[in-house]
């Protein structure tokens, strides 16, 4: 019986869910209006529909108009509720964010820009049955993702629902944003010392270049800098005694596949930190810090994020890459 | 889809404060359900909260509220059973709520839920207990406390009432709710309901000599009456209430009649037929007042064979009815026992040779009564408030020693003499005459007016005789302050509020007002309901039947008048343009001023530009005066000075 509700219960919310995606499928600027709030009395506002009915027979039985004045006030207080908590929802403006990324297992929220979010009061934001409730709007609400798998993933559809004022009425509607964010590999941190360069004292400092667009800021000579304005400088270092790192993810599937792609991603962090090069080999693709621009164009989903230098964006491609594969 | 539920911040304190000083008014506001005992226990309940409320003591545990409610139901009801079931409802719910306060979790939004349902239940209770105007324009903004702190519970924390945004809703809100008052269809009472138990008020169940003295005494209000045909005379303003028709010696007792009739069927006068509504204070009996006979009463009142209204249940506040009456003798319903009207105690021998005396020389009842009246008439009687104690043979006393007494006195008599004669009678109780108030729109009937006659049978019908009115004809005409002598007026009360004129005044206007509020609403009921419907749907008719020219004209006035309002606000909000703003905006066709430029580099340049130096020099002059100077005087010549600027330009560029 217990289960035959459960599965009823999760058939007609399916049903819903398909519903909505046909009705309101993903955008990424939307305005909360009338066509998708969705209101209903809450229980307590049921209760106090209860009490009115209770007292409109009282005050009729007794004859007293002022039971009945006070039964028809409540009734004008549920229809009033009505409207301010519409009100209180309609009109904000939902926007959906950078993409974010992290590793599986760690947090990860994603962030929604919010506009015309003033004198709005107590919205519950909840994803995956997480609700959130905020007293007052910011213009920014950072909602958690699951990130237990890695991957691409699209944010779910979620839910935003007010029972402001008195409580009687609940307000809600299940907005869907075009945003999305990265799941990378969990990095597994035991086997590093044998496989990883040790890399100390390797790097050496070479000469000094004009700064190109990419080049990593914390390589800008900054004394230089402040004598010529106009002509920045970077340093660049070379890499005396370490080899090209070649890193390749074998053709496996399932745990096993899982626990290479893991230890991997701890090496691309590895590296990445001690500014070795390194290129990724995913099923027959080779991924290398030079070619950039040209598998930009290839990869498509990948989001250069601006202010990135080309080791960092390296990085993220090759992160990105392992997440999908 | 309905997921859990939404989580909310905890009831700031401030919200508690309000419950409970909510709570502390409506014990005060129901003080009259309560005896003094269960009074005491709850304030000090309330008193119990305190120290959690300045000294942020710990909430009560479930377990000792649970507890102590059980100890004081079940005392409540051991003890306290005489209360009535309404007035225990009463504590109960009161009960419930000081206790969830008591035990109050700020983090269990359960709590302030149940606790605000319950404080507008009690707030319904208040309505039972109390609805003159005053009291209830005090429940009224006690709810508007409640409201707020309801709204409070469910903000954000810290925020504040939005008094303003408030007051933009309630313009919304109250004809919101005052239309669902008019317009909501109301259903006929279901079932009788227990009622307030307080004391009896008004003509009780007995009559003897004094009743109707003690009654006097009080100023209280008994009904008002709002006549919609033509006003009565005053010897037409018999209201009548009981009839007391079993006599023991000592006293009348008044007489049980269940038997409903219907006299819409008898012949009458037009000229002596009346429609009426009359409010009827609380008294706690269930008789209610009428003028004659009754023909049509508004439901759930009931018109008895006796031709007297009755409400089913206690009247224990305020009601109002509709009623028609005429004034014709009570025909008499041939199944009444009319030996009861004959019924008589031994005793009283002189006045029953009286009466066989009387009946020998006259032969019809009506003969009969006016020849009792000229006794009495004649017979040196005295008609006073405070007469001697009689005691024995009551009438014979009355007769022949005391010969003064008050209005049950005489009608006691005649009734005794009239049965003795062999002429079926009774006692009437009932109210005489009134105050007519506010340029005669009503009619104030205070115990003051109450009053007893007599009916008796002739020709298959009852017929009014008023055997006081022999001793103090003025009675009809004047009220009984302006019949009685100084020591008797000694024993009225509420007197010394009338001898204040400006006191006095006030009084009458503020009944008025009362008058008023009870006449329209606690007295609207489901007959003005269709008589506004119907108004609303004639004015609707009208308006249909006009022309569609008028249409026209009304669409083109309102929208002209909702354009000069808007242009007026607009003028009204707007303020007008900084100075040098409105200066550059009036030379800028000339020449057009650069971010950069100062104004007076701007008139500078302008100067330079159109060969008119010394003008705009003039202007410049102004300018410097106006705003860097701060004379606020020289603002009416910058602006004339910029005119005769502008007016050279023109002249130039032709």
């Amino acid at each position: 019986m217990q289960l035959l509700k459960h599965k009823l219960q999760s058939w007609v919310r399916h049903k819903i869910w398909v519903w909505l995606e046909r009705r309101q499928p993903p955008v990424s600027q939307l305005t909360l209006r009338q066509n998708i709030l969705y209101v209903l009395p809450s229980k307590y506002g049921i209760s106090l529909f209860a009490l009115a009915a209770i007292l409109y027979l009282l005050g009729s039985n007794y004859q007293n108009n002022l039971i009945l004045l006070l039964s028809f006030l409540l009734i004008g207080l549920l229809l009033l509720a009505i409207i301010l908590a519409f009100k209180n929802l309609h009109g904000l403006v939902l926007q959906s964010g950078e993409t974010t990324a992290a590793f599986a297992g760690d947090m990860l929220s994603v962030q929604l820009h919010l506009a015309n979010q003033r004198g709005r009061q107590l919205l519950e934001f909840s994803l995956n049955g997480e609700p959130q409730l905020f007293w007052t709007l910011p213009s920014e609400v950072m909602l958690q993702v699951d990130s237990s798998r890695r991957g691409f993933y699209r944010l779910p559809r979620f839910k935003i629902q007010s029972l402001y004022p008195f409580g009687l009425v609940r307000c809600w509607c299940y907005p869907a944003l075009n945003q999305s964010y990265w799941v990378y590999p969990n990095p597994l941190q035991q086997q590093m010392q044998q496989h990883l360069p040790t890399g100390d004292g390797e790097l050496q400092w070479s000469h000094l270049s004009p700064y190109q667009m990419g080049d990593a800021l914390q390589r800008i000579d900054w004394k230089r800098l402040s004598r010529q304005p106009s002509q920045p400088v970077v340093k660049v270092f070379s890499q005396q005694g370490s080899e090209l790192h070649q890193l390749v993810v074998p053709s496996l599937s399932g745990a096993a596949l899982e626990q290479a792609l893991s230890q991997i991603c701890a090496q691309i962090l590895h590296l990445s930190h001690r500014h070795l090069p390194y290129t990724l080999e995913v099923q027959g693709r080779l991924l290398t810090s030079e070619q950039l621009t040209t598998a930009q164009n290839a990869g498509g989903q990948s989001t250069v994020q601006p202010g990135l230098s080309s080791e960092e964006l390296h990085r993220q491609r090759c992160l990105e890459a392992l997440s999908l594969c | 889809m309905l997921a859990n539920q939404a989580s909310y911040p905890a009831v700031p304190s401030p919200v508690i404060w309000r419950l409970w000083l909510i709570q502390s008014l409506l014990l005060l506001l129901l003080a009259p359900a309560f005896n003094f005992w269960s009074l005491a226990i709850f304030a000090l309940l309330l008193l119990a909260k305190l120290p959690q409320l300045l000294l942020s003591r710990p909430a009560w545990s479930l377990k000792l509220s649970n507890l102590l409610a059980l100890t004081i139901v079940s005392a409540l009801l051991l003890f306290a059973r005489d209360l009535g079931v309404l007035h225990l409802m009463i504590h109960l719910l009161l009960l419930a709520a000081i206790l969830r306060l008591l035990g109050f979790r700020q983090n269990d939004h359960a709590d302030v839920q149940q606790l605000l349902w319950v404080q507008y239940f009690l707030f319904a209770c208040c309505f039972i207990l109390h609805q003159a105007l005053g009291m209830a324009l005090l429940v009224f903004m006690l709810l508007l406390l409640q409201l707020q702190s309801h709204y409070l519970a469910f903000a954000a924390p810290g925020s504040t009432f939005p008094y303003k945004s408030a007051l933009k809703t309630s313009l919304i809100f109250v004809p919101l709710w005052l239309g669902l008052f008019l317009l909501f269809p109301r259903i006929a009472p279901l079932w009788a309901l227990p009622g307030a138990k307080q004391a009896m008020t008004g003509l009780g169940d007995e009559l003897n000599p004094g009743s109707i003295e003690r009654l006097v005494e009080s100023d209280e209000l008994a009904f008002r009456v709002e006549f919609q045909s033509r006003l009565p005379q005053p010897d037409e303003l018999y209201w009548r209430a009981r009839i007391y028709d079993t006599f023991d010696g000592n006293s009348w007792r008044r007489r049980y009649n269940n038997d409903l009739a219907d006299f819409s069927k008898i012949k009458h006068n037009s000229n002596l037929s009346f429609s009426y509504k009359i409010i009827v204070e609380p008294h706690q009996q269930r008789h209610l007042y009428s003028l004659g006979v009754p023909l049509k009463v508004n439901y759930p009142q009931r018109i008895d064979t006796d031709a007297l209204l009755s409400s089913p249940s206690v009247l224990s506040q305020r009601a109002s009815f509709q009623v028609q009456s005429v004034l014709t003798p009570v025909p008499d319903f041939p199944g009444a026992k009319n030996n009861t009207n004959l019924q008589l105690p031994p005793g009283n021998p002189k006045s029953r040779a009286l009466a066989a005396q009387l009946a020998a020389e006259h032969k019809t009842p009506e003969q009969l009564v006016l020849a009792i009246g000229r006794y009495l008439r004649e017979g040196g009687f005295r008609y006073s408030l405070n007469p001697p104690a009689l005691s024995g043979d009551q009438i014979d006393m009355f007769l022949w020693q005391s010969k003064s007494g008050f209005c049950s006195h005489y009608a006691q008599t005649t009734t005794f003499l009239l049965r003795a004669a062999g002429v079926p009678a009774r006692i009437v109780g009932g109210y005489l005459g009134g105050e007519w108030r506010d340029n005669q729109s009503y009619l104030e009937v205070t115990q003051r007016a109450a009053h007893a006659w007599v009916e008796y049978l002739h020709q298959g019908a009852w017929h009014k005789f008023d055997p006081t009115l022999q001793v103090a004809p003025e009675r009809l005409f004047a009220s009984l302050e302006d019949l009685l002598s100084a020591a008797d007026l000694l024993r009225l009360e509420g007197n010394w509020l009338g001898r204040a004129g400006f006191a006095k005044q006030l009084l009458q206007q503020l009944e008025d007002l009362d008058y008023y509020w009870s006449r329209w609403v606690l007295g609207f009921d489901n007959e003005q309901q269709q008589s506004l419907l119907g108004s609303v749907k004639n004015r609707l008719l009208e308006l249909a039947a006009l022309d569609w020219w008028y249409y026209i004209k009304i669409i083109l006035l309102l929208l002209t008048a909702t354009l000069l309002s808007r242009l007026l606000w607009l003028r009204l909000t707007t303020a007008p343009p900084v100075i040098s703003v409105w200066l550059v905006q009036e030379l800028s066709p000339w020449l057009a001023k650069t971010p950069e430029q100062t104004v007076l580099q701007y008139l500078a340049a302008l100067g330079h530009h159109s060969t008119l130096q010394q003008q705009s020099a003039v202007v410049a002059a102004h300018y410097q005066q106006l705003v860097f100077a701060g004379d606020i005087k020289a603002e009416k010549p910058l602006r004339a000075e910029v005119r005769q600027l502008k007016k050279l330009l023109k002249q130039q560029r032709r």
